[in-house]
Protein backbone atom coordinates (compact mmCIF):
# COMPACT_ATOMS: atom_id res chain seq x y z
CA UNK A 1 0.00 0.00 0.00
CA UNK A 2 1.43 3.70 -0.59
CA UNK A 3 1.95 5.98 1.91
CA UNK A 4 2.25 9.66 2.22
CA UNK A 5 6.04 8.77 2.65
CA UNK A 6 6.45 7.20 -0.86
CA UNK A 7 7.96 9.26 -3.46
CA UNK A 8 5.30 10.01 -6.38
CA UNK A 9 7.85 8.38 -8.49
CA UNK A 10 8.06 5.38 -6.98
CA UNK A 11 3.83 5.12 -7.37
CA UNK A 12 3.97 5.45 -10.83
CA UNK A 13 7.33 2.66 -11.62
CA UNK A 14 4.55 0.45 -9.35
CA UNK A 15 1.56 1.02 -11.58
CA UNK A 16 2.41 2.93 -14.67
CA UNK A 17 -1.73 3.59 -15.00
CA UNK A 18 -0.96 5.90 -11.99
CA UNK A 19 0.17 8.63 -14.34
CA UNK A 20 -3.33 9.51 -15.66
CA UNK A 21 -4.09 10.76 -11.69
CA UNK A 22 -2.25 13.25 -12.14
CA UNK A 23 -4.23 15.48 -14.80
CA UNK A 24 -6.95 14.60 -12.94
CA UNK A 25 -6.36 16.06 -9.65
CA UNK A 26 -3.90 18.62 -11.25
CA UNK A 27 -1.03 17.99 -11.05
CA UNK A 28 1.90 18.58 -13.31
CA UNK A 29 5.06 16.74 -14.20
CA UNK A 30 8.39 17.48 -13.79
CA UNK A 31 8.33 16.81 -10.12
CA UNK A 32 11.81 15.09 -9.76
CA UNK A 33 12.30 12.93 -6.64
CA UNK A 34 9.16 15.07 -4.36
CA UNK A 35 7.23 12.80 -1.84
CA UNK A 36 3.09 12.80 -2.18
CA UNK A 37 3.17 14.82 0.69
CA UNK A 38 4.70 17.62 -0.36
CA UNK A 39 3.18 16.97 -4.09
CA UNK A 40 -0.38 17.32 -2.56
CA UNK A 41 0.86 20.41 -0.62
CA UNK A 42 2.61 22.16 -3.28
CA UNK A 43 -0.92 21.26 -5.54
CA UNK A 44 -3.47 21.98 -2.76
CA UNK A 45 -4.76 18.42 -2.81
CA UNK A 46 -5.68 16.13 0.19
CA UNK A 47 -3.09 13.70 0.83
CA UNK A 48 -5.50 11.03 2.07
CA UNK A 49 -7.83 11.39 -0.80
CA UNK A 50 -5.12 10.99 -3.51
CA UNK A 51 -3.63 8.19 -1.43
CA UNK A 52 -6.75 6.59 -1.22
CA UNK A 53 -7.81 6.57 -4.84
CA UNK A 54 -4.18 5.70 -5.92
CA UNK A 55 -4.62 2.17 -3.87
CA UNK A 56 -7.76 1.40 -4.95
CA UNK A 57 -6.96 1.91 -8.50
CA UNK A 58 -4.05 -0.33 -7.69
CA UNK A 59 -4.71 -2.79 -5.09
CA UNK A 60 -8.35 -4.99 -6.57
CA UNK A 61 -8.11 -5.94 -3.07
CA UNK A 62 -8.61 -2.51 -1.39
CA UNK A 63 -11.41 -1.25 0.21
CA UNK A 64 -10.77 1.75 2.30
CA UNK A 65 -12.48 1.88 5.91
CA UNK A 66 -15.41 3.52 7.31
CA UNK A 67 -13.19 5.89 9.15
CA UNK A 68 -11.08 6.68 5.91
CA UNK A 69 -14.24 7.00 3.82
CA UNK A 70 -15.22 9.53 6.45
CA UNK A 71 -12.31 12.16 5.92
CA UNK A 72 -12.82 12.39 2.77
CA UNK A 73 -13.62 16.36 1.06
CA UNK A 74 -16.41 15.28 -1.09
CA UNK A 75 -16.22 18.35 -3.76
CA UNK A 76 -12.58 16.97 -4.20
CA UNK A 77 -13.39 13.46 -4.63
CA UNK A 78 -16.61 14.84 -7.48
CA UNK A 79 -14.25 17.24 -9.14
CA UNK A 80 -11.87 14.13 -9.59
CA UNK A 81 -14.36 11.71 -11.11
CA UNK A 82 -15.48 14.86 -13.75
CA UNK A 83 -12.28 15.10 -14.60
CA UNK A 84 -12.44 11.85 -15.40
CA UNK A 85 -15.35 11.62 -17.40
CA UNK A 86 -13.79 14.62 -19.56
CA UNK A 87 -10.77 12.40 -20.13
CA UNK A 88 -12.77 9.33 -21.15
CA UNK A 89 -15.10 11.21 -23.26
CA UNK A 90 -13.24 13.98 -24.85
CA UNK A 91 -9.71 12.55 -24.76
CA UNK A 92 -10.04 8.59 -25.13
CA UNK A 93 -12.92 7.96 -27.09
CA UNK A 94 -12.05 10.89 -29.43
CA UNK A 95 -8.42 8.87 -29.71
CA UNK A 96 -10.39 5.28 -30.27
CA UNK A 97 -12.92 7.09 -32.49
CA UNK A 98 -10.16 8.22 -34.96
CA UNK A 99 -8.70 4.61 -35.45
CA UNK A 100 -12.64 3.26 -35.68
CA UNK A 101 -12.90 5.69 -38.55
CA UNK A 102 -9.89 4.65 -40.61
CA UNK A 103 -10.53 1.16 -39.83
CA UNK A 104 -14.08 1.48 -41.49
CA UNK A 105 -13.29 3.56 -44.49
CA UNK A 106 -11.40 0.40 -45.49
CA UNK A 107 -14.35 -2.09 -43.98
CA UNK A 108 -16.75 -1.36 -47.00
CA UNK A 109 -20.07 -1.36 -46.00
CA UNK A 110 -19.89 -3.21 -42.48
CA UNK A 111 -17.63 -0.02 -42.04
CA UNK A 112 -20.90 1.63 -41.90
CA UNK A 113 -22.27 -0.25 -39.21
CA UNK A 114 -19.00 -0.39 -37.37
CA UNK A 115 -19.20 3.02 -37.14
CA UNK A 116 -22.78 3.83 -36.02
CA UNK A 117 -22.18 0.87 -33.32
CA UNK A 118 -18.84 3.16 -32.17
CA UNK A 119 -20.88 6.28 -32.10
CA UNK A 120 -23.63 4.71 -29.97
CA UNK A 121 -21.30 3.58 -27.56
CA UNK A 122 -19.90 6.80 -27.31
CA UNK A 123 -23.71 8.13 -26.52
CA UNK A 124 -24.50 5.74 -23.95
CA UNK A 125 -21.15 6.84 -22.32
CA UNK A 126 -21.82 10.50 -22.42
CA UNK A 127 -25.64 9.66 -21.02
CA UNK A 128 -24.49 7.82 -18.44
CA UNK A 129 -21.82 10.33 -16.94
CA UNK A 130 -24.40 13.69 -17.61
CA UNK A 131 -26.80 11.59 -15.80
CA UNK A 132 -23.89 11.37 -13.04
CA UNK A 133 -22.82 15.22 -13.53
CA UNK A 134 -26.20 16.22 -13.61
CA UNK A 135 -28.44 14.28 -11.25
CA UNK A 136 -26.09 12.54 -8.55
CA UNK A 137 -23.11 14.46 -8.05
CA UNK A 138 -25.61 18.08 -7.65
CA UNK A 139 -27.23 16.01 -4.72
CA UNK A 140 -23.97 14.74 -2.91
CA UNK A 141 -22.65 18.05 -3.06
CA UNK A 142 -26.17 19.60 -1.64
CA UNK A 143 -25.70 17.39 1.01
CA UNK A 144 -22.33 17.92 2.00
CA UNK A 145 -23.31 21.83 2.24
CA UNK A 146 -26.99 21.28 4.14
CA UNK A 147 -27.04 20.81 7.92
CA UNK A 148 -28.00 17.75 9.27
CA UNK A 149 -32.01 17.61 9.03
CA UNK A 150 -31.86 18.86 5.20
CA UNK A 151 -30.09 15.67 4.10
CA UNK A 152 -31.80 13.73 0.85
CA UNK A 153 -31.78 10.46 -0.12
CA UNK A 154 -29.61 9.74 -2.73
CA UNK A 155 -30.81 6.86 -5.82
CA UNK A 156 -27.39 5.30 -6.97
CA UNK A 157 -29.15 2.97 -9.22
CA UNK A 158 -27.60 4.87 -12.57
CA UNK A 159 -24.28 4.37 -11.31
CA UNK A 160 -24.19 0.86 -11.46
CA UNK A 161 -25.07 0.73 -15.04
CA UNK A 162 -22.46 -1.21 -17.08
CA UNK A 163 -20.79 0.49 -19.93
CA UNK A 164 -17.86 -1.74 -20.38
CA UNK A 165 -19.91 -4.57 -22.23
CA UNK A 166 -19.96 -2.62 -25.07
CA UNK A 167 -16.09 -2.01 -25.41
CA UNK A 168 -15.53 -6.26 -24.97
CA UNK A 169 -17.84 -6.26 -28.04
CA UNK A 170 -15.95 -3.64 -29.95
CA UNK A 171 -12.47 -5.41 -28.87
CA UNK A 172 -13.91 -8.81 -29.67
CA UNK A 173 -15.30 -7.62 -33.30
CA UNK A 174 -12.40 -5.77 -34.41
CA UNK A 175 -10.23 -9.06 -33.72
CA UNK A 176 -12.03 -11.59 -34.00
CA UNK A 177 -14.54 -11.04 -36.67
CA UNK A 178 -13.97 -8.25 -39.09
CA UNK A 179 -12.60 -9.76 -42.27
CA UNK A 180 -8.69 -10.63 -42.41
CA UNK A 181 -7.67 -8.29 -44.73
CA UNK A 182 -8.85 -4.94 -43.04
CA UNK A 183 -5.81 -2.98 -41.47
CA UNK A 184 -4.33 -5.35 -39.51
CA UNK A 185 -2.20 -2.65 -38.13
CA UNK A 186 -4.74 -0.12 -37.30
CA UNK A 187 -6.69 -3.06 -35.26
CA UNK A 188 -3.68 -4.39 -33.37
CA UNK A 189 -3.01 -0.42 -32.23
CA UNK A 190 -6.71 -0.20 -31.16
CA UNK A 191 -6.82 -3.52 -29.47
CA UNK A 192 -4.42 -1.60 -26.59
CA UNK A 193 -6.24 1.68 -26.48
CA UNK A 194 -9.73 -0.12 -26.12
CA UNK A 195 -8.19 -2.41 -23.38
CA UNK A 196 -6.22 -0.12 -21.59
CA UNK A 197 -9.86 2.24 -21.87
CA UNK A 198 -11.77 -1.22 -20.57
CA UNK A 199 -9.21 -1.46 -17.81
CA UNK A 200 -9.47 2.52 -16.71
CA UNK A 201 -13.26 2.65 -17.04
CA UNK A 202 -13.65 -0.84 -14.71
CA UNK A 203 -10.93 1.00 -12.22
CA UNK A 204 -13.04 4.35 -12.52
CA UNK A 205 -16.24 2.09 -11.28
CA UNK A 206 -14.53 0.46 -8.68
CA UNK A 207 -13.42 4.02 -6.95
CA UNK A 208 -17.37 5.08 -7.31
CA UNK A 209 -18.69 1.60 -5.71
CA UNK A 210 -16.09 1.11 -2.94
CA UNK A 211 -15.52 5.50 -2.22
CA UNK A 212 -18.39 7.38 -3.92
CA UNK A 213 -21.14 5.70 -3.07
CA UNK A 214 -19.98 4.41 0.79
CA UNK A 215 -19.11 8.27 1.40
CA UNK A 216 -22.49 9.69 0.52
CA UNK A 217 -23.98 6.65 2.25
CA UNK A 218 -22.70 7.81 5.49
CA UNK A 219 -23.61 10.81 5.11
CA UNK A 220 -27.04 10.13 5.14
CA UNK A 221 -26.28 8.30 8.16
CA UNK A 222 -25.67 11.04 10.05
CA UNK B 1 -11.23 -16.65 -23.46
CA UNK B 2 -13.93 -16.20 -20.21
CA UNK B 3 -11.54 -16.94 -17.62
CA UNK B 4 -13.50 -18.95 -14.39
CA UNK B 5 -13.74 -16.66 -11.43
CA UNK B 6 -12.88 -17.65 -8.10
CA UNK B 7 -13.75 -16.43 -4.86
CA UNK B 8 -11.60 -17.54 -1.04
CA UNK B 9 -12.87 -17.47 2.28
CA UNK B 10 -9.83 -18.16 4.47
CA UNK B 11 -8.97 -16.60 7.53
CA UNK B 12 -5.74 -16.28 6.98
CA UNK B 13 -4.00 -13.71 5.08
CA UNK B 14 -0.74 -15.52 4.45
CA UNK B 15 -2.55 -18.14 2.14
CA UNK B 16 -5.07 -16.10 0.54
CA UNK B 17 -2.20 -14.18 -1.22
CA UNK B 18 -0.32 -17.35 -2.05
CA UNK B 19 -3.53 -19.30 -3.29
CA UNK B 20 -4.34 -15.74 -5.30
CA UNK B 21 -0.28 -15.88 -6.80
CA UNK B 22 -0.87 -19.20 -7.64
CA UNK B 23 -4.48 -19.15 -9.11
CA UNK B 24 -3.40 -15.28 -10.86
CA UNK B 25 -0.84 -16.88 -12.99
CA UNK B 26 -2.93 -19.42 -15.02
CA UNK B 27 -4.49 -17.61 -18.03
CA UNK B 28 -8.03 -19.78 -17.11
CA UNK B 29 -8.83 -18.48 -13.94
CA UNK B 30 -8.79 -15.24 -12.01
CA UNK B 31 -9.07 -14.98 -8.14
CA UNK B 32 -11.47 -12.19 -8.10
CA UNK B 33 -12.62 -11.94 -4.50
CA UNK B 34 -11.28 -13.02 -0.98
CA UNK B 35 -12.74 -12.63 2.66
CA UNK B 36 -10.31 -13.13 5.58
CA UNK B 37 -11.40 -13.01 9.13
CA UNK B 38 -14.31 -13.99 10.70
CA UNK B 39 -17.42 -14.84 7.81
CA UNK B 40 -20.40 -13.14 8.65
CA UNK B 41 -21.77 -14.66 5.76
CA UNK B 42 -24.67 -11.79 4.74
CA UNK B 43 -21.95 -9.09 3.10
CA UNK B 44 -19.81 -11.66 1.43
CA UNK B 45 -21.34 -11.06 -1.99
CA UNK B 46 -21.02 -13.85 -4.27
CA UNK B 47 -21.86 -11.94 -7.95
CA UNK B 48 -19.44 -12.80 -10.77
CA UNK B 49 -17.59 -15.48 -8.82
CA UNK B 50 -18.16 -18.91 -10.58
CA UNK B 51 -15.99 -21.38 -8.10
CA UNK B 52 -15.94 -20.63 -4.34
CA UNK B 53 -13.20 -22.13 -2.07
CA UNK B 54 -14.59 -21.94 1.42
CA UNK B 55 -11.90 -23.09 4.95
CA UNK B 56 -14.25 -24.54 6.91
CA UNK B 57 -12.36 -22.77 10.04
CA UNK B 58 -13.78 -19.87 8.84
CA UNK B 59 -17.46 -20.29 10.34
CA UNK B 60 -18.83 -22.83 12.94
CA UNK B 61 -19.73 -26.47 11.99
CA UNK B 62 -23.25 -25.76 12.31
CA UNK B 63 -23.33 -22.80 10.07
CA UNK B 64 -21.52 -24.00 7.69
CA UNK B 65 -23.98 -25.92 5.80
CA UNK B 66 -26.37 -23.17 6.11
CA UNK B 67 -23.93 -21.00 4.49
CA UNK B 68 -23.34 -23.56 1.56
CA UNK B 69 -27.16 -23.80 1.03
CA UNK B 70 -27.83 -20.03 1.16
CA UNK B 71 -24.54 -19.69 -1.13
CA UNK B 72 -26.22 -22.56 -3.65
CA UNK B 73 -29.70 -21.27 -3.49
CA UNK B 74 -30.00 -18.87 -6.36
CA UNK B 75 -26.75 -20.05 -7.92
CA UNK B 76 -26.99 -23.08 -9.52
CA UNK B 77 -24.02 -22.85 -11.28
CA UNK B 78 -22.06 -22.10 -8.70
CA UNK B 79 -19.26 -24.56 -7.36
CA UNK B 80 -17.96 -24.69 -4.14
CA UNK B 81 -14.71 -26.74 -3.03
CA UNK B 82 -13.49 -27.13 0.70
CA UNK B 83 -10.13 -25.54 1.02
CA UNK B 84 -8.68 -28.16 3.94
CA UNK B 85 -6.18 -26.90 6.35
CA UNK B 86 -6.21 -29.44 9.00
CA UNK B 87 -7.79 -32.70 9.42
CA UNK B 88 -11.76 -32.70 8.84
CA UNK B 89 -14.23 -35.08 9.11
CA UNK B 90 -15.71 -36.32 5.84
CA UNK B 91 -19.20 -35.37 7.27
CA UNK B 92 -18.06 -31.80 6.72
CA UNK B 93 -15.94 -32.64 3.27
CA UNK B 94 -19.04 -33.59 2.09
CA UNK B 95 -21.07 -30.59 2.17
CA UNK B 96 -19.23 -29.10 -1.14
CA UNK B 97 -18.21 -30.13 -3.97
CA UNK B 98 -14.82 -30.82 -4.03
CA UNK B 99 -11.75 -30.41 -1.81
CA UNK B 100 -8.54 -28.80 -2.29
CA UNK B 101 -5.57 -29.80 0.22
CA UNK B 102 -2.73 -27.44 1.61
CA UNK B 103 -0.01 -29.66 0.20
CA UNK B 104 -1.68 -29.99 -3.46
CA UNK B 105 0.88 -28.84 -6.16
CA UNK B 106 0.13 -25.99 -8.04
CA UNK B 107 -0.91 -28.44 -10.82
CA UNK B 108 -3.10 -30.86 -9.02
CA UNK B 109 -4.82 -27.41 -8.05
CA UNK B 110 -5.60 -26.30 -11.74
CA UNK B 111 -6.67 -29.84 -12.64
CA UNK B 112 -8.90 -30.18 -9.40
CA UNK B 113 -10.01 -26.49 -10.72
CA UNK B 114 -10.90 -27.59 -14.31
CA UNK B 115 -12.08 -30.88 -13.69
CA UNK B 116 -15.15 -28.60 -11.57
CA UNK B 117 -15.25 -26.14 -14.16
CA UNK B 118 -16.15 -28.42 -16.98
CA UNK B 119 -18.72 -30.82 -15.29
CA UNK B 120 -20.61 -26.98 -15.59
CA UNK B 121 -20.12 -25.99 -19.17
CA UNK B 122 -20.69 -29.44 -20.93
CA UNK B 123 -20.78 -28.64 -24.64
CA UNK B 124 -18.20 -25.27 -24.15
CA UNK B 125 -15.64 -26.78 -26.83
CA UNK B 126 -17.62 -25.73 -29.50
CA UNK B 127 -17.67 -22.02 -30.32
CA UNK B 128 -19.56 -22.66 -33.87
CA UNK B 129 -23.53 -21.70 -33.16
CA UNK B 130 -25.74 -24.26 -34.22
CA UNK B 131 -28.47 -24.03 -36.80
CA UNK B 132 -31.24 -22.71 -33.69
CA UNK B 133 -28.87 -20.73 -32.20
CA UNK B 134 -28.66 -19.04 -35.52
CA UNK B 135 -31.98 -18.66 -36.00
CA UNK B 136 -32.06 -17.13 -32.48
CA UNK B 137 -29.13 -14.25 -33.25
CA UNK B 138 -30.90 -13.23 -36.42
CA UNK B 139 -34.36 -12.26 -35.19
CA UNK B 140 -31.91 -10.70 -32.07
CA UNK B 141 -30.37 -8.72 -34.74
CA UNK B 142 -33.52 -7.88 -36.45
CA UNK B 143 -34.78 -6.33 -33.29
CA UNK B 144 -37.20 -8.48 -32.28
CA UNK B 145 -37.85 -9.30 -28.48
CA UNK B 146 -37.68 -12.94 -26.29
CA UNK B 147 -41.32 -13.09 -26.68
CA UNK B 148 -41.97 -12.36 -30.14
CA UNK B 149 -38.46 -15.20 -31.14
CA UNK B 150 -40.45 -17.33 -28.72
CA UNK B 151 -43.58 -17.53 -30.52
CA UNK B 152 -42.11 -17.19 -34.30
CA UNK B 153 -39.99 -20.36 -33.59
CA UNK B 154 -42.16 -22.22 -31.24
CA UNK B 155 -40.20 -22.55 -28.57
CA UNK B 156 -40.51 -21.34 -24.89
CA UNK B 157 -38.92 -17.92 -23.48
CA UNK B 158 -36.64 -20.19 -21.17
CA UNK B 159 -35.43 -21.89 -24.68
CA UNK B 160 -34.80 -18.34 -25.80
CA UNK B 161 -33.05 -17.12 -23.34
CA UNK B 162 -30.74 -20.07 -23.22
CA UNK B 163 -29.84 -19.51 -26.52
CA UNK B 164 -28.65 -16.19 -26.07
CA UNK B 165 -27.00 -17.49 -23.35
CA UNK B 166 -24.90 -19.58 -25.51
CA UNK B 167 -24.46 -17.05 -28.17
CA UNK B 168 -23.23 -14.74 -25.92
CA UNK B 169 -20.69 -17.39 -24.32
CA UNK B 170 -19.54 -18.59 -27.89
CA UNK B 171 -19.01 -15.19 -29.40
CA UNK B 172 -18.43 -13.07 -26.32
CA UNK B 173 -20.26 -10.43 -27.71
CA UNK B 174 -23.15 -9.17 -24.87
CA UNK B 175 -25.00 -5.96 -26.32
CA UNK B 176 -27.56 -6.52 -29.40
CA UNK B 177 -25.98 -3.96 -31.96
CA UNK B 178 -22.87 -5.93 -31.29
CA UNK B 179 -24.39 -9.06 -32.10
CA UNK B 180 -26.01 -7.35 -35.27
CA UNK B 181 -22.61 -6.61 -36.52
CA UNK B 182 -22.15 -10.19 -35.74
CA UNK B 183 -24.56 -11.34 -37.97
CA UNK B 184 -23.91 -9.41 -40.68
CA UNK B 185 -20.00 -10.20 -40.75
CA UNK B 186 -21.57 -13.87 -40.75
CA UNK B 187 -23.98 -12.92 -43.57
CA UNK B 188 -26.58 -14.45 -41.51
CA UNK B 189 -28.98 -11.20 -42.46
CA UNK B 190 -28.29 -8.53 -45.23
CA UNK B 191 -27.64 -4.57 -44.40
CA UNK B 192 -31.36 -3.39 -45.15
CA UNK B 193 -32.51 -6.02 -42.89
CA UNK B 194 -30.75 -3.94 -39.69
CA UNK B 195 -31.70 -1.37 -37.42
CA UNK B 196 -29.32 -0.39 -35.32
CA UNK B 197 -30.66 0.83 -32.32
CA UNK B 198 -30.08 -1.09 -29.05
CA UNK B 199 -32.44 -1.05 -26.38
CA UNK B 200 -29.72 -2.76 -24.30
Amino acid sequence: MFTAQNKLIELLEYNPQLILMLPRFGMKLGFGEKKVEQLCQENNIPISLFLLICNAYTFDDYTPSESEIKEIDGNVLINYLIASHDYYLNHRLKHIGKHINKIAQEAGDIGTILLKFFHEYEKDVAYHFKNEEENLFPSIRKNLAATSSGINKIDFSHTHENIGDKLTDLTNIIIKYLPSEVMSNERIGVWFDIIQLTKDLEKHTDIEEKILIPYATLMEGD
Amino acid sequence: MKKTNIGIIEPSMILTEGIKKIIDGSPDFKLVKSFHGNLNYSNFVLTGIDILLIDPRSITETQLSKFIHDCKNGNDDLIILTLQTSYLPSQIIKLTDGVIEMDDEPSTLFSKLRNVSKSKNTNNESCELSSREKNVLILVAKGKTNKEIANQLNISIHTVIAHRKNITTKTNIKSISGLTIYALLNNLISQDEVILTDSK
